[in-house]
């Protein structure tokens, strides 16, 4: 089959690879039809990730059809068309029977699970395509995809909605409405998004469904500021304001309630603390890059809340830890539980609530990923969101 | 007059006989001027080399200076064994001792736990390392484990104690290879989370606790095995199956 196959930095390419076949009695084979390229592929893109290996097949963000099951799998049968979350969880320990299935015990691979839990203390669920310290299982920007626990990672999708509108159920919708929700919006509460990237977007969106008074966004983008606008979000442009005092003025002198970060590790901007984390970064004393966060912090009203979507992987370096403690902020973060999310967003889009289709800027076969790589690293004002076709 | 016998299995200690560490090795003050001196000798030969081999030095002269300012020996630390383990060699006659525990907690009632374990055939299934138990009777087994470099162990080993629900303890034949004890124990988690299980081996590390260290990096030392061999009993017991990558490589393959 044809897939997206990692070689290194900068470095990626469509080649043909062996089909997947079932390997275990939960598994499930799927015939992709439509697969994005989220925010984080760029992140391994761009070498940012560890134990990536030359050969590995990436995408996180896919939907298809069920071709062939394990022996075990009873609730989905050969034909039903499914999304499948990015996050690959058992369903059966304590923290998928909690509803965290982002921490599931058991689906990370046992070398993966040593290398994590030695970097993190434990280890976290493991997810599709997204290196070996994470479970090292094959991504789906492919003809063909091997679904470990299927019968807890897929979700068959009525046939009356096209792909378009149900793919970002896998990833980036859930994604930015969790990061909303950890907001813990009130009313009258003002909540500031970092990053329009498509997590943000979706997580405006999702901040006005949870009954946010006003979504004030900060990026440098014109093209995605103004889609956010579209949304009814205030924007700021970092480049020509300074945002902490626009913040500061725009909310009657509070500060946000809130703070988004949908920006993550590998932060933008021609400030000092972010030229530092490059410089530390390429001498290995560091390896995130926490503009946004540091900004949020200092943002964020006394007493409000921080929610973190964007991911690290590594160490912060300087981040005002002091600020945090003494205005007794709330700090809230992970990577999505989408099982919890699939079943209430499905309903959002049946609804006519959204049409998540709004995110996608460009369309490819899948032959063309690599070009679809580099036009998203290279060209962020023009392109949100790359779908593409096998 | 020293006993003749002593106990077939070690008390249960408060704290994990796995996580004990040996005392801070304080450096005499010669040592501590000497490791400042040699340390700045070294960095500055480094500093001045340059090249790969003048950041080796000038590291190696980093630490050298850091131990001695300290007065604190780390390296040495971190390759002396625990009070428990001189204490548990000394009791047994041993060159040395290596203690390694660890514990999960999993999902399953206690008694389906004990007896999955308690049937010693089931334990391949879960144990990377073992090539082969046959089960000889109720008490006896013989193991084959591979050890470090490929040579594999052998023993025969017999149980000490067996609590239904609660706790198997064993020991190996006088004459293994490798001579080790061990026990594990499932006791009720709190609330509604499930088993704790609980293991703890002491062997005798075959070149002591310099080769226990090497052993480590080689993922084949019986606490890093033991750490694996618990992680994937939980994923059996919970998800029902091992998860594996396929066709993906591994990060060792």
């Amino acid at each position: 089959m044809r897939a997206l196959v990692w070689h290194g930095k900068k470095d990626v390419r469509v080649e043909t690879m062996p089909d997947p076949r079932i390997v275990k009695p939960r598994d499930a084979i799927l015939k992709v039809t439509s697969t994005a390229i989220c925010g984080s592929d760029l992140h391994l893109y761009d070498g940012y990730i560890p134990t990536m290996k030359a050969g590995d097949i990436l995408g996180h963000e896919f939907m298809g059809e069920v071709v062939e099951l394990g022996a075990e799998v009873k609730n989905l049968k050969v034909g039903d068309r499914v999304v499948v979350p990015f996050t690959i969880s058992c369903g059966r320990c304590f923290f998928c029977k909690n509803d965290f299935w982002s921490l599931c015990d058991n689906s990370n691979t046992e070398d993966g699970a040593e290398i994590a839990s030695t970097l993190y203390g434990y280890t976290p669920s493991a997810l599709f395509g997204y290196s070996h310290m994470l479970g090292g299982y094959a991504g789906g920007q492919a003809e063909y995809v091997r679904v470990p626990f299927a019968d807890t990672g897929c979700m068959t999708v009525p046939d009356g909605l096209p792909d378009e509108k149900v793919l970002f159920l896998t990833d980036i919708f859930p994604t930015g409405y969790m990061a909303a929700e950890n907001c813990d919006v009130k009313p009258g509460d003002t909540v500031a998004v970092w990053g329009c990237g498509p997590v943000g977007q979706f997580a405006v969106r999702s901040l006005f469904m949870l009954g946010a008074e006003r979504v004030i966004v900060i990026d440098h983008h014109p093209r995605r500021l103004a889609m956010a606008a579209a949304a009814g979000a205030e924007t700021l442009n970092f480049e020509e304001t300074n945002v902490l005092d626009a913040l500061r003025e725009m909310t009657g002198g509070r500060g946000p309630d809130a703070c988004l970060d949908a920006v993550g590790m590998e932060a933008h901007g021609l400030t000092p603390d972010n030229i530092m984390d490059r410089a530390k970064a390429a001498l290995m004393l560091a390896t995130d890059r926490p503009h946004a966060l540091r900004q949020m912090i200092l943002a964020c009203r006394k007493g409000g809340t921080i929610s973190i979507a964007g991911v690290y992987g590594g160490m912060l370096d300087k981040v005002p830890m002091g600020a945090a403690f003494n205005k007794g902020l709330t700090f809230k973060m992970g990577q999505t539980h989408v099982q919890r999310y699939l079943r209430p967003l499905l309903t959002r889009i049946e609804n006519g609530d959204i049409d998540p289709s709004f995110i996608i800027s460009h369309r490819l076969p899948l032959d063309a990923a690599a070009d679809g790589y580099a036009m998203f690293a290279e060209r962020q004002n023009d392109v949100t969101k790359v779908v593409l076709t096998p | 007059m020293e006993s003749p016998t002593y106990p077939e299995e070690i008390d249960n200690p408060t704290v994990p006989a796995g996580a004990q560490r040996s005392p801070r090795q304080p450096l005499g003050e010669a040592e501590r001027i000497l490791s400042v001196v040699a340390g700045g000798l070294l960095a500055g030969l480094g500093v001045r080399r340059g090249g790969a081999l003048g950041w080796a030095a000038g590291l190696t002269g980093a630490v050298l200076i850091t131990r001695g300012l300290s007065g604190m020996a780390p390296v040495r630390r971190a390759l002396r064994a625990s009070p428990l383990e001189d204490q548990e060699a000394r009791r047994r006659g041993w060159k040395s001792a290596a203690a390694v525990s660890w514990a999960v907690t999993i999902d399953r009632p206690r008694q389906e736990l004990y007896a999955f374990w308690r049937d010693f055939s089931n334990l391949p299934a879960i144990m990377e390392n073992v090539e082969n138990v046959e089960v000889i009777d109720e008490t006896h087994s013989a193991w084959s484990v591979k050890g470090p470099a490929g040579v594999s162990f052998t023993w025969n080993a017999r149980v000490t104690e067996d609590i239904p629900g609660q706790r198997i303890a064993w020991t190996s034949d006088e004459n293994a290879r490798v001579r080790n004890t061990g026990w594990v124990e499932f006791r009720d988690a709190p609330h509604d989370r499930g088993t704790e299980v609980r293991a703890l081996i002491l062997y005798e590390p075959p070149a002591g606790q310099a080769g226990r260290a090497v052993a480590k990096l080689l993922h084949r030392e019986p606490g890093v095995q033991m750490r694996r061999d618990l992680r994937r009993f939980k994923q059996l017991m919970e998800a029902g199956e091992i998860p594996v990558n396929q066709p993906q490589r591994s990060v060792n393959g």
